[in-house]
Protein backbone atom coordinates (compact mmCIF):
# COMPACT_ATOMS: atom_id res chain seq x y z
CA UNK A 1 0.00 0.00 0.00
CA UNK A 2 1.07 3.58 -0.99
CA UNK A 3 1.00 6.42 1.38
CA UNK A 4 1.66 9.71 -0.13
CA UNK A 5 3.60 12.29 1.96
CA UNK A 6 3.01 15.84 1.13
CA UNK A 7 6.49 17.81 1.89
CA UNK A 8 6.30 21.66 1.92
CA UNK A 9 8.98 22.82 -0.47
CA UNK A 10 11.37 24.89 2.07
CA UNK A 11 11.41 20.64 4.00
CA UNK A 12 12.82 19.15 1.25
CA UNK A 13 15.91 17.64 1.07
CA UNK A 14 18.26 16.09 -1.67
CA UNK A 15 17.89 12.62 -2.57
CA UNK A 16 14.34 12.33 -1.87
CA UNK A 17 12.12 10.91 -4.30
CA UNK A 18 9.22 13.15 -6.30
CA UNK A 19 6.24 10.85 -6.09
CA UNK A 20 4.44 13.59 -8.60
CA UNK A 21 4.98 14.95 -12.02
CA UNK A 22 4.87 18.32 -11.76
CA UNK A 23 4.19 21.05 -14.56
CA UNK A 24 4.13 24.69 -14.48
CA UNK A 25 1.46 26.83 -16.24
CA UNK A 26 2.62 26.39 -19.35
CA UNK A 27 3.16 22.76 -19.11
CA UNK A 28 6.55 22.52 -19.01
CA UNK A 29 8.02 19.79 -17.04
CA UNK A 30 9.54 20.31 -13.79
CA UNK A 31 9.75 16.92 -12.26
CA UNK A 32 8.96 13.94 -12.97
CA UNK A 33 7.69 10.94 -11.05
CA UNK A 34 9.99 8.77 -9.39
CA UNK A 35 13.16 10.95 -10.03
CA UNK A 36 15.45 11.59 -7.27
CA UNK A 37 15.36 15.74 -6.39
CA UNK A 38 18.31 17.20 -6.72
CA UNK A 39 19.09 20.57 -5.47
CA UNK A 40 18.59 22.71 -8.70
CA UNK A 41 15.32 20.56 -9.08
CA UNK A 42 14.72 22.23 -6.05
CA UNK A 43 15.25 25.35 -6.64
CA UNK A 44 13.53 25.31 -9.94
CA UNK A 45 10.37 24.54 -8.02
CA UNK A 46 11.11 27.30 -5.69
CA UNK A 47 11.30 29.41 -8.75
CA UNK A 48 7.77 28.70 -9.96
CA UNK A 49 6.53 28.88 -6.67
CA UNK A 50 5.53 25.39 -6.19
CA UNK A 51 4.22 24.72 -2.82
CA UNK A 52 4.00 21.07 -1.93
CA UNK A 53 5.01 18.16 -3.68
CA UNK A 54 3.97 14.42 -3.15
CA UNK A 55 7.26 11.88 -1.81
CA UNK A 56 7.74 8.60 -1.87
CA UNK A 57 7.87 7.09 1.63
CA UNK A 58 11.23 6.04 2.41
CA UNK A 59 9.04 2.77 4.07
CA UNK A 60 6.95 2.56 0.84
CA UNK A 61 10.34 2.80 -1.75
CA UNK A 62 11.49 0.15 0.45
CA UNK A 63 8.43 -2.07 -0.44
CA UNK A 64 8.12 -0.93 -3.77
CA UNK A 65 11.48 -2.21 -4.51
CA UNK A 66 11.63 -5.19 -3.68
CA UNK A 67 10.70 -7.73 -6.14
CA UNK A 68 9.61 -11.03 -6.12
CA UNK A 69 12.37 -13.50 -6.09
CA UNK A 70 13.51 -14.20 -10.00
CA UNK A 71 11.93 -11.80 -11.27
CA UNK A 72 13.82 -9.16 -12.56
CA UNK A 73 13.19 -5.50 -11.11
CA UNK A 74 12.01 -3.10 -13.95
CA UNK A 75 10.35 -0.60 -11.70
CA UNK A 76 11.29 2.94 -13.14
CA UNK A 77 13.55 3.49 -10.15
CA UNK A 78 15.95 0.63 -11.00
CA UNK A 79 15.50 1.38 -14.56
CA UNK A 80 16.86 5.22 -14.15
CA UNK A 81 19.82 3.75 -11.74
CA UNK A 82 20.84 1.37 -14.54
CA UNK A 83 20.49 4.25 -16.65
CA UNK A 84 22.73 6.38 -14.82
CA UNK A 85 25.74 2.98 -14.39
CA UNK A 86 25.22 2.58 -18.61
CA UNK A 87 25.88 6.45 -18.66
CA UNK A 88 28.67 6.56 -16.78
CA UNK A 89 30.23 4.16 -18.34
CA UNK A 90 29.86 5.72 -21.78
CA UNK A 91 31.37 8.34 -20.81
CA UNK A 92 34.00 7.17 -19.58
CA UNK A 93 34.51 4.46 -22.43
CA UNK A 94 34.56 8.29 -24.03
CA UNK A 95 31.84 6.44 -26.82
CA UNK A 96 30.12 9.47 -27.23
CA UNK A 97 30.09 12.39 -25.50
CA UNK A 98 26.78 13.23 -23.35
CA UNK A 99 26.78 16.17 -21.66
CA UNK A 100 25.69 17.15 -17.85
CA UNK A 101 22.30 18.81 -18.59
CA UNK A 102 21.47 15.98 -21.45
CA UNK A 103 21.85 13.04 -18.50
CA UNK A 104 19.17 14.55 -16.69
CA UNK A 105 17.22 14.99 -20.18
CA UNK A 106 18.16 11.77 -20.86
CA UNK A 107 16.63 10.25 -17.75
CA UNK A 108 13.50 12.35 -17.91
CA UNK A 109 12.46 11.03 -21.34
CA UNK A 110 13.09 7.39 -19.83
CA UNK A 111 11.01 8.25 -17.21
CA UNK A 112 8.34 9.61 -18.73
CA UNK A 113 8.32 6.70 -20.85
CA UNK A 114 8.10 4.02 -18.06
CA UNK A 115 5.27 5.94 -16.53
CA UNK A 116 3.43 4.44 -19.14
CA UNK A 117 1.85 0.97 -18.12
CA UNK A 118 1.85 -0.49 -21.29
CA UNK A 119 5.62 0.61 -22.15
CA UNK A 120 7.14 -0.68 -18.73
CA UNK A 121 4.82 -4.05 -19.46
CA UNK A 122 6.58 -4.59 -22.81
CA UNK A 123 9.79 -3.89 -21.65
CA UNK A 124 9.65 -5.81 -18.59
CA UNK A 125 8.49 -8.70 -20.81
CA UNK A 126 11.50 -8.28 -23.62
CA UNK A 127 14.58 -7.15 -21.56
CA UNK A 128 14.46 -10.29 -19.47
CA UNK A 129 17.93 -11.17 -20.89
CA UNK A 130 20.52 -8.84 -19.32
CA UNK A 131 22.65 -8.13 -23.10
CA UNK A 132 19.12 -7.50 -24.68
CA UNK A 133 17.90 -5.03 -21.34
CA UNK A 134 21.87 -3.29 -21.08
CA UNK A 135 21.69 -3.07 -25.51
CA UNK A 136 18.42 -1.50 -25.35
CA UNK A 137 19.09 0.90 -22.81
CA UNK A 138 21.86 2.55 -24.05
CA UNK A 139 20.77 2.43 -27.92
CA UNK A 140 18.15 4.66 -25.67
CA UNK A 141 20.65 6.78 -24.43
CA UNK A 142 22.38 7.23 -27.62
CA UNK A 143 18.80 7.66 -29.45
CA UNK A 144 18.03 10.36 -27.02
CA UNK A 145 21.27 12.44 -27.01
CA UNK A 146 20.79 12.34 -30.97
CA UNK A 147 17.50 13.97 -30.29
CA UNK A 148 18.64 16.36 -27.91
CA UNK A 149 21.58 17.00 -30.74
CA UNK A 150 18.21 17.28 -33.27
CA UNK A 151 16.59 19.70 -31.00
CA UNK A 152 13.69 17.48 -30.73
CA UNK A 153 10.61 18.66 -28.92
CA UNK A 154 9.53 17.26 -25.46
CA UNK A 155 6.78 15.07 -27.47
CA UNK A 156 9.10 13.80 -29.91
CA UNK A 157 11.90 12.70 -27.74
CA UNK A 158 9.35 10.89 -25.36
CA UNK A 159 8.37 8.95 -28.82
CA UNK A 160 11.90 8.44 -29.68
CA UNK A 161 12.90 6.68 -26.20
CA UNK A 162 9.28 4.77 -26.34
CA UNK A 163 11.12 3.22 -29.99
CA UNK A 164 14.45 2.65 -28.52
CA UNK A 165 13.31 1.21 -25.17
CA UNK A 166 11.23 -1.65 -27.49
CA UNK A 167 13.04 -1.68 -30.62
CA UNK A 168 14.36 -5.55 -29.86
CA UNK A 169 10.91 -6.55 -28.69
CA UNK A 170 10.43 -9.01 -31.30
CA UNK A 171 13.70 -11.13 -29.92
CA UNK A 172 11.81 -13.01 -27.50
CA UNK A 173 13.81 -12.71 -24.58
CA UNK A 174 17.13 -13.22 -25.87
CA UNK A 175 19.54 -11.25 -28.02
CA UNK A 176 20.65 -12.75 -30.99
CA UNK A 177 22.87 -10.72 -33.76
CA UNK A 178 21.91 -13.00 -36.56
CA UNK A 179 17.81 -12.83 -35.59
CA UNK A 180 16.32 -11.19 -38.80
CA UNK A 181 12.72 -12.02 -37.95
CA UNK A 182 12.82 -10.02 -34.75
CA UNK A 183 11.59 -6.43 -36.43
CA UNK A 184 8.57 -8.20 -38.11
CA UNK A 185 7.91 -9.97 -35.02
CA UNK A 186 8.19 -6.89 -33.04
CA UNK A 187 5.81 -4.80 -35.20
CA UNK A 188 2.79 -7.56 -35.01
CA UNK A 189 3.65 -7.59 -31.06
CA UNK A 190 3.16 -3.84 -30.79
CA UNK A 191 0.62 -3.33 -33.61
CA UNK A 192 -1.41 -5.90 -31.60
CA UNK A 193 -1.59 -3.59 -28.74
CA UNK A 194 -3.92 -1.12 -29.09
CA UNK A 195 -2.39 1.41 -26.95
CA UNK A 196 0.95 1.00 -29.33
CA UNK A 197 0.97 4.46 -31.77
CA UNK A 198 1.64 2.88 -35.09
CA UNK A 199 4.37 5.47 -35.30
CA UNK A 200 6.24 3.48 -32.77
CA UNK A 201 5.31 -0.17 -34.46
CA UNK A 202 6.72 1.00 -37.83
CA UNK A 203 10.24 2.21 -36.06
CA UNK A 204 10.38 -1.50 -34.64
CA UNK A 205 9.83 -2.91 -38.26
CA UNK A 206 12.28 -0.99 -39.68
CA UNK A 207 15.40 -0.37 -37.59
CA UNK A 208 17.71 -3.18 -39.89
CA UNK A 209 15.97 -1.10 -42.99
CA UNK A 210 19.04 0.72 -44.81
CA UNK A 211 19.04 3.93 -46.91
CA UNK A 212 20.23 2.61 -49.58
CA UNK A 213 17.71 -0.46 -49.57
CA UNK A 214 20.21 -3.60 -48.63
CA UNK A 215 18.54 -3.72 -45.43
CA UNK A 216 15.97 -6.21 -44.05
CA UNK A 217 13.21 -7.26 -43.61
CA UNK A 218 11.46 -5.75 -46.72
CA UNK A 219 14.78 -3.42 -48.38
CA UNK A 220 13.08 -0.36 -47.93
CA UNK A 221 15.20 2.71 -48.74
CA UNK A 222 15.36 6.89 -48.33
CA UNK A 223 11.88 8.08 -48.01
CA UNK A 224 9.90 4.79 -47.52
CA UNK A 225 12.15 4.89 -43.66
CA UNK A 226 10.46 6.92 -41.19
CA UNK A 227 13.05 9.75 -39.84
CA UNK A 228 13.31 7.90 -36.11
CA UNK A 229 14.24 4.30 -37.69
CA UNK A 230 17.03 6.08 -39.25
CA UNK A 231 18.37 7.54 -36.19
CA UNK A 232 17.38 4.94 -34.44
CA UNK A 233 19.15 2.15 -36.86
CA UNK A 234 22.37 4.54 -36.38
CA UNK A 235 22.71 4.03 -32.34
CA UNK A 236 21.39 0.52 -32.69
CA UNK A 237 24.51 -0.49 -35.01
CA UNK A 238 26.90 1.50 -32.86
CA UNK A 239 26.01 -0.35 -29.71
CA UNK A 240 25.91 -3.87 -31.62
CA UNK A 241 29.22 -3.08 -32.58
CA UNK A 242 30.05 -2.11 -29.20
CA UNK A 243 28.54 -5.65 -28.08
CA UNK A 244 31.44 -7.19 -30.40
CA UNK A 245 34.24 -5.84 -28.34
CA UNK A 246 34.91 -3.39 -30.85
CA UNK A 247 36.92 -0.13 -29.38
CA UNK A 248 34.40 3.02 -29.35
CA UNK A 249 36.91 4.20 -31.50
CA UNK A 250 37.14 1.49 -34.01
CA UNK A 251 33.09 1.40 -33.94
CA UNK A 252 32.36 4.72 -34.49
CA UNK A 253 34.48 4.51 -37.99
CA UNK A 254 32.58 1.16 -38.94
CA UNK A 255 29.14 3.13 -38.14
CA UNK A 256 31.02 6.51 -40.08
CA UNK A 257 31.88 4.58 -42.93
CA UNK A 258 28.33 3.47 -43.99
CA UNK A 259 27.60 6.86 -44.28
CA UNK A 260 25.18 6.88 -47.73
CA UNK A 261 25.19 2.77 -47.66
CA UNK A 262 23.68 1.60 -44.63
CA UNK A 263 22.37 5.23 -43.32
CA UNK A 264 21.46 8.70 -43.92
CA UNK A 265 23.78 11.15 -44.31
CA UNK A 266 21.85 13.76 -42.07
CA UNK A 267 21.73 10.91 -39.04
CA UNK A 268 25.74 10.51 -39.55
CA UNK A 269 26.47 13.55 -39.13
CA UNK A 270 24.26 13.99 -36.04
CA UNK A 271 25.48 11.13 -34.13
CA UNK A 272 29.00 12.83 -35.68
CA UNK A 273 28.01 15.77 -33.69
CA UNK A 274 27.73 13.89 -30.29
CA UNK A 275 31.86 12.93 -30.54
CA UNK A 276 34.23 14.73 -28.76
CA UNK A 277 36.71 13.59 -31.35
CA UNK A 278 39.62 15.22 -29.12
CA UNK A 279 38.59 13.28 -26.08
CA UNK A 280 38.01 10.42 -28.25
CA UNK A 281 41.85 10.76 -29.14
CA UNK A 282 43.18 11.87 -25.58
CA UNK A 283 44.21 15.00 -27.04
CA UNK A 284 44.71 17.68 -24.52
CA UNK A 285 43.00 20.42 -25.32
CA UNK A 286 45.37 23.19 -24.25
CA UNK A 287 48.92 21.51 -25.90
CA UNK A 288 52.01 22.20 -23.49
CA UNK A 289 53.49 25.26 -24.80
CA UNK A 290 57.13 24.85 -26.43
CA UNK A 291 59.09 26.38 -23.48
CA UNK A 292 57.91 23.56 -21.06
CA UNK A 293 58.71 20.82 -23.39
CA UNK A 294 61.90 22.68 -24.03
CA UNK A 295 62.45 22.44 -19.93
CA UNK A 296 61.41 18.55 -19.74
CA UNK A 297 64.02 17.94 -22.82
CA UNK B 1 -17.71 -3.85 -47.86
CA UNK B 2 -15.08 -1.98 -45.56
CA UNK B 3 -13.33 0.44 -48.27
CA UNK B 4 -10.39 2.13 -47.29
CA UNK B 5 -9.40 5.24 -49.23
CA UNK B 6 -5.86 6.49 -49.25
CA UNK B 7 -4.74 9.89 -50.49
CA UNK B 8 -3.17 13.18 -49.30
CA UNK B 9 -5.22 15.12 -51.72
CA UNK B 10 -8.41 15.92 -50.03
CA UNK B 11 -9.50 16.07 -53.24
CA UNK B 12 -9.22 12.59 -54.88
CA UNK B 13 -10.45 11.48 -51.20
CA UNK B 14 -13.26 13.25 -52.11
CA UNK B 15 -14.69 12.26 -55.54
CA UNK B 16 -13.46 9.08 -54.49
CA UNK B 17 -16.63 9.06 -51.92
CA UNK B 18 -18.55 9.95 -54.05
CA UNK B 19 -18.50 7.73 -56.59
CA UNK B 20 -19.37 4.93 -54.36
CA UNK B 21 -22.01 7.24 -52.68
CA UNK B 22 -24.86 5.65 -54.92
CA UNK B 23 -23.45 1.99 -52.89
CA UNK B 24 -24.92 1.69 -49.31
CA UNK B 25 -22.95 -1.50 -48.99
CA UNK B 26 -19.49 0.26 -48.98
CA UNK B 27 -18.24 1.71 -45.65
CA UNK B 28 -16.03 4.06 -46.22
CA UNK B 29 -12.88 5.87 -43.80
CA UNK B 30 -9.97 7.45 -44.71
CA UNK B 31 -6.38 7.87 -44.53
CA UNK B 32 -4.32 10.86 -45.21
CA UNK B 33 -0.57 8.98 -45.33
CA UNK B 34 1.50 5.79 -45.01
CA UNK B 35 1.08 5.83 -40.77
CA UNK B 36 -2.30 6.70 -41.34
CA UNK B 37 -2.96 3.82 -43.33
CA UNK B 38 -1.70 1.41 -41.17
CA UNK B 39 -3.39 2.62 -38.21
CA UNK B 40 -6.78 2.31 -40.10
CA UNK B 41 -6.09 -0.80 -41.16
CA UNK B 42 -5.29 -1.83 -37.54
CA UNK B 43 -8.60 -0.50 -36.58
CA UNK B 44 -11.31 -0.23 -39.28
CA UNK B 45 -10.38 -3.65 -40.64
CA UNK B 46 -11.09 -2.70 -44.36
CA UNK B 47 -11.83 -5.66 -46.85
CA UNK B 48 -10.49 -3.49 -50.03
CA UNK B 49 -8.06 -0.46 -49.80
CA UNK B 50 -7.31 2.07 -52.95
CA UNK B 51 -3.76 3.09 -51.77
CA UNK B 52 -2.03 5.98 -53.51
CA UNK B 53 1.14 5.05 -55.14
CA UNK B 54 3.23 8.70 -53.73
CA UNK B 55 1.68 9.88 -50.36
CA UNK B 56 3.55 10.88 -47.43
CA UNK B 57 5.82 8.87 -45.86
CA UNK B 58 6.03 5.26 -45.74
CA UNK B 59 5.25 5.58 -49.28
CA UNK B 60 2.43 3.56 -51.03
CA UNK B 61 4.72 0.74 -52.28
CA UNK B 62 6.21 0.27 -48.77
CA UNK B 63 2.89 0.35 -47.11
CA UNK B 64 1.59 -2.13 -49.87
CA UNK B 65 4.62 -4.30 -49.08
CA UNK B 66 4.01 -4.45 -45.11
CA UNK B 67 0.05 -4.88 -45.69
CA UNK B 68 0.39 -7.70 -48.22
CA UNK B 69 2.75 -9.07 -45.65
CA UNK B 70 0.58 -8.96 -42.72
CA UNK B 71 -2.94 -9.45 -43.96
CA UNK B 72 -3.65 -11.87 -46.93
CA UNK B 73 -7.42 -11.15 -47.06
CA UNK B 74 -6.96 -7.35 -47.53
CA UNK B 75 -7.49 -6.46 -51.51
CA UNK B 76 -5.57 -3.56 -52.49
CA UNK B 77 -5.57 -1.26 -55.21
CA UNK B 78 -3.25 0.85 -56.31
CA UNK B 79 -3.62 4.18 -57.68
CA UNK B 80 -1.30 6.12 -59.41
CA UNK B 81 -0.67 9.19 -61.86
CA UNK B 82 2.50 6.82 -62.82
CA UNK B 83 0.37 3.68 -63.86
CA UNK B 84 2.01 4.02 -67.55
CA UNK B 85 5.54 3.40 -66.48
CA UNK B 86 6.12 -0.44 -66.80
CA UNK B 87 8.55 -0.77 -63.67
CA UNK B 88 5.98 0.98 -61.46
CA UNK B 89 3.01 -1.77 -62.88
CA UNK B 90 5.54 -4.41 -62.36
CA UNK B 91 6.76 -3.48 -58.80
CA UNK B 92 2.70 -2.93 -57.30
CA UNK B 93 1.67 -6.30 -58.63
CA UNK B 94 4.82 -8.04 -57.62
CA UNK B 95 4.01 -6.75 -53.83
CA UNK B 96 0.68 -7.85 -54.12
CA UNK B 97 -1.23 -5.38 -55.65
CA UNK B 98 -4.13 -6.86 -57.23
CA UNK B 99 -5.18 -4.12 -59.56
CA UNK B 100 -3.69 -0.40 -61.14
CA UNK B 101 -6.02 2.38 -61.48
CA UNK B 102 -4.46 4.98 -63.21
CA UNK B 103 -4.93 8.97 -62.13
CA UNK B 104 -7.08 10.68 -63.21
CA UNK B 105 -9.62 8.03 -61.52
CA UNK B 106 -12.79 8.14 -63.56
CA UNK B 107 -16.13 6.66 -61.81
CA UNK B 108 -16.45 4.14 -64.30
CA UNK B 109 -12.95 2.47 -63.97
CA UNK B 110 -13.36 2.85 -59.97
CA UNK B 111 -17.17 0.97 -60.38
CA UNK B 112 -15.40 -1.74 -62.83
CA UNK B 113 -12.44 -2.55 -61.05
CA UNK B 114 -14.54 -2.73 -57.57
CA UNK B 115 -16.91 -4.70 -59.30
CA UNK B 116 -14.15 -7.11 -60.60
CA UNK B 117 -12.73 -8.51 -57.56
Amino acid sequence: MINLKKVAIDDLVEGMISNQTVCNDRGTILVVQGVSLTQSIITRLKNFEIDFIDILDEGDEKESSEAPSGIPDFTPQKVISAVRDLTDNIVDLRAVTIKKNNVAAIEECILLALHKPFVEKLFAACANDEILYKHSLRTTIFSINMGLAKRYDAARLEQLAICALLHDCGMEKKFRESDVEHPLQGFMKLRDNPEIDMGIALVCLQHHEHYDGSGFPFGFSRTQISELSLLLAVADHYDRLLIRNNDPRKAMFKTIEKKNTFFAPDMIDLFGSTIDWSRLYNIPKELPDKEKIHQQK
Amino acid sequence: MRLLIVDDSLLVRTQLKDFFSDSPAIIIEEAVNGIDALEKHRTFKPDIIILDYIIPPPDGLAVLKILSNIDEKVKIIMATTLGNQKFIYKACLECGAVAILTKPITKENALKIINRI
